[in-house]
């Protein structure tokens, strides 16, 4: 029997120089997979590995030594392993399954509700799918891990606002202009966080790029990689009037954009909106800026404050979405204890399946004269007295193992009671749902509700 | 009342109470699929109400039969410029104050009871028949352009107060002040040939005269919408001043019916 264990360190235990001396590049993940699949009693593995956290998600034998070797061979080789396995936690069972949902729906990332983790956890699923370190186990918790994730996503809040300054910058800019595709961008500068920002505009449908820097070489080569226009500084006050959003991220000490220049770009622009990103620090628009009609203005203090508002909004609903993760949580365990007494109801089945068709044999030979038909009869008699005798006993052990968390108890019993040794093999679920029925000599197929 | 009056009321509280949801209930994370919903409901009342002026036309009182009967088509009439106006974008923000202020008009017009009897055509003649239609069509119009105009300053402001920002949080600025412009454009000229057929049929009635104080007020309120347009044009004004000169012109528009209302009341 597996069961399901969680290795690895996350922003939560480490801080950001050990987790870069932690990830795995992507080139090293196959043969990473391999080397923990070949761990004694790990019957699958799949490696989650972002800058955010590194992680490995098994399938192990009920052996305790087994999450310990999988700690050493995770740490093989590693620079400063001592320092890395400080920050190493494990989970297991119920804990680990409940991590895996957490960390699917993002309600463990640093920034709660981001979307970029459910991808990853898919891309490292497929991976170790593809590397084929993936079995029964993990073949039933991360796709159920996924749907949790789609869960929480669809019926809470917990991504709906915007977490970033770049992002929030592009949803004022939406919030003003509505469709950005037809819009015009003045990049003044070229610092790292301009760049940035200007492509979360490009993301955003923005096409009508331009870049204004005191070192032209800087504005050209910023101006190739967004796949916008370079432009000399003197050219400033004529860009301005033409930009609806204006994206100011230079080194200057003071203010390079001031309330009477804007004033007078204003008139010339007969009014239309202008709205003014300034992630430059010191800033690069003066404050008066934004009590000029029609005009927009958001520093970086301004930005961050929505970010953080933003952010505590996503942590209220990440509250609401930690129950949901517990419901889900609830509805797989109780899946999988079920799951557990599935061997029991097979033997049971066969055995008495076993004994309907000595019986109708016997029945059959004594009466030399009947029919075709006649002998079709009497095995459906013999099965279906079989269902029905079957019916209540085998709901009842369902019901109980679903109910008590003692379920093995109760399986075990049944097989003392009806001497039931010879194991088997076949899908679970489908026996779940396949059930006797009283009231029909044939059994009712359907598919599991979980 | 109209046999469908009750199912109308229904529909339209409704759409009221899913519109007040959308924006002020879940102001934070908006509901796109509430807004659909909240539209298709008011267009539902906007069809039954349809149904309850057609049945009244049958017996006489039609439209413009009296104020509250021009009342209860202005409120129909602005509903419809809004359901037309949203037809591919849906503005919830929009709908919130349309949809109650045409619901507050339509039960108002049933409580306030009608003194003007029906065929009232043959007393006011055509020009007054056409005055009537045509300035309620206008004040509809406006109407809407003023449930933008308040819209946009809500959201304005918001934006100037630097608050929490959230993703799709309704409409932009510039469609607001897109949709205002389109309804003022649209209502003015319907409005002016209003004023000129109203100057025209009062000077046909005796002992009324052009120089009332509706009047008065009706040329404020045209004066507000033309020289806005005028400045929408020439100098390029927009946004939060296009949006107070349009509630200002509103009122005073809406007063004037008003003030027919009452009187046709009292």
């Amino acid at each position: 029997m597996s069961r399901l264990c969680v290795i690895g360190l996350s922003h939560r235990t480490a801080s950001v120089e050990l987790r870069e001396r932690a990830t795995i590049p992507g080139t090293e993940l196959p043969s990473t997979l391999a080397r923990l699949h070949a761990v004694p009693g790990v019957h699958e593995v799949m490696v989650l590995s972002t800058c955010n956290r590194v992680e490995l998600y098994a399938a192990v034998a009920d052996e305790s030594a087994v999450p310990e070797r999988l700690r050493a061979a995770l740490l093989l080789g590693r620079p400063h392993a001592a320092e890395l396995e400080r920050a190493l936690y494990v989970h297991e069972d119920q804990a680990a399954l409940r991590h895996l949902f957490r960390v699917a729906s993002s309600l463990d990332s640093m920034v709660v509700g981001e979307s970029q983790i459910l991808g990853q956890v898919k891309e490292a699923f497929q991976l170790a799918v593809d590397a084929g370190t993936v079995g029964v186990v993990l073949q039933r918790v991360v796709p159920h891990a996924f749907s949790v994730a789609k869960r929480v996503r669809s019926e809470t809040e917990v991504a709906r606002s915007s977490a970033s300054v770049a992002s929030v910058a592009v949803e004022l800019a939406r919030q003003i202009f509505g469709d950005l595709k037809n819009r015009a961008v003045l990049v003044v500068g070229a610092g790292k966080m301009g760049d940035l920002s200007a492509k979360h505009l490009k993301a955003a449908g923005v096409n009508d790029l331009h870049v204004v820097n005191r070192s032209p070489g800087r504005a050209e080569e910023l101006a190739a990689r967004l796949g916008g226009r370079a432009h000399p500084w003197e050219e400033l006050d004529r860009l301005l009037q033409k930009a609806d959003i204006v994206l100011c991220s230079t080194g200057a000490p003071e203010p390079v954009i001031r309330r009477d220049r804007v004033e007078k770009v204003m008139k010339v622009r007969r009014g239309r909106w202008l709205f003014f990103i300034d992630i430059a620090v010191p800033r690069d628009v003066e404050s008066e800026v934004g009590e000029l009609e029609n005009v927009y203005l958001y520093d970086v203090d301004a930005l961050e404050q929505v970010v953080a508002t933003n952010l505590e909004g996503r942590q209220r609903e990440a509250d609401a979405a930690g129950v949901l993760v517990e419901e889900e949580l609830q509805r797989h365990l109780e899946h999988e204890q079920a799951l557990g007494v599935v061997p029991t109801i097979k033997l049971l089945r066969a055995r008495f399946a076993e004994v309907a068709a000595q019986e109708a044999e016997r029945t059959l030979a004594k009466l030399s004269s009947a029919s075709e038909r006649d002998r079709q009869l009497v095995t459906q008699l013999a099965e279906s007295i079989v269902n029905k005798l079957l019916h209540t006993p085998l709901s009842q052990l369902k019901r109980e193992t679903q109910r008590a968390p003692s379920s093995d108890e109760m399986a075990a019993l049944t097989r003392r009671l009806f001497d039931l040794h010879t194991g088997l093999t076949g899908s679970h679920d489908a026996i779940l749902d396949d059930e006797p029925q009283a009231d029909s000599a044939e059994p009712k197929r359907g598919r599991s509700n979980s | 009342m109209p046999p469908l009056f009750p199912v109308t009321l229904v529909l339209h509280s409704v759409a009221c109470t899913l519109y007040l949801v959308h924006v002020l209930w879940r102001a934070e994370a908006p509901n796109q699929k509430l807004g659909l919903v909240a539209w298709i409901v008011l267009a539902l009342a906007f069809a039954s109400q349809a149904a309850d002026i057609a049945w009244l036309c049958m017996r006489g009182l039609h439209p413009v039969a009296n104020a509250r009967e021009a009342v209860f088509f202005g409120a129909w009439l602005m509903c419809g410029a809004y359901l037309a106006a949203t037809w591919r974008r849906r503005l919830p923000v929009v709908g919130a104050l349309v949809a109650p202020a045409a619901l507050v008009l339509d039960v108002a017009t049933r409580l306030v009871p009608s003194q003007e009897i029906a065929h009232a055509g043959s007393t006011l003649g055509t020009l007054g028949m056409v005055h009537i239609a045509l300035a309620t069509t206008g004040i509809a119009l406006f109407g809407v352009g003023a449930g933008s105009a308040v819209a946009y300053i809500v959201a304005e402001r918001r934006l100037k107060g630097k608050r929490k920002v959230v993703m799709g949080a309704g409409a932009s600025l510039e469609t607001l002040d897109r949709l205002n412009r389109r309804c003022i454009t649209l209502g003015f000229p319907i409005f002016t040939v209003a004023m000129v057929t109203g100057a025209m049929w009062a000077a046909q009635l005796p002992g009324v005269g052009v120089f009332t104080p509706q009047y008065a007020i009706a040329t404020a309120a045209w004066l507000l919408y033309a020289g806005l347009l005028l400045l929408r044009l020439l100098a390029g004004w927009r946004g939060r001043r296009a949006a107070f000169i349009t509630l200002a012109g509103f009122v005073s528009a809406a007063t004037v019916m008003m003030i027919y209302v009452v009187r046709g009341a009292a």
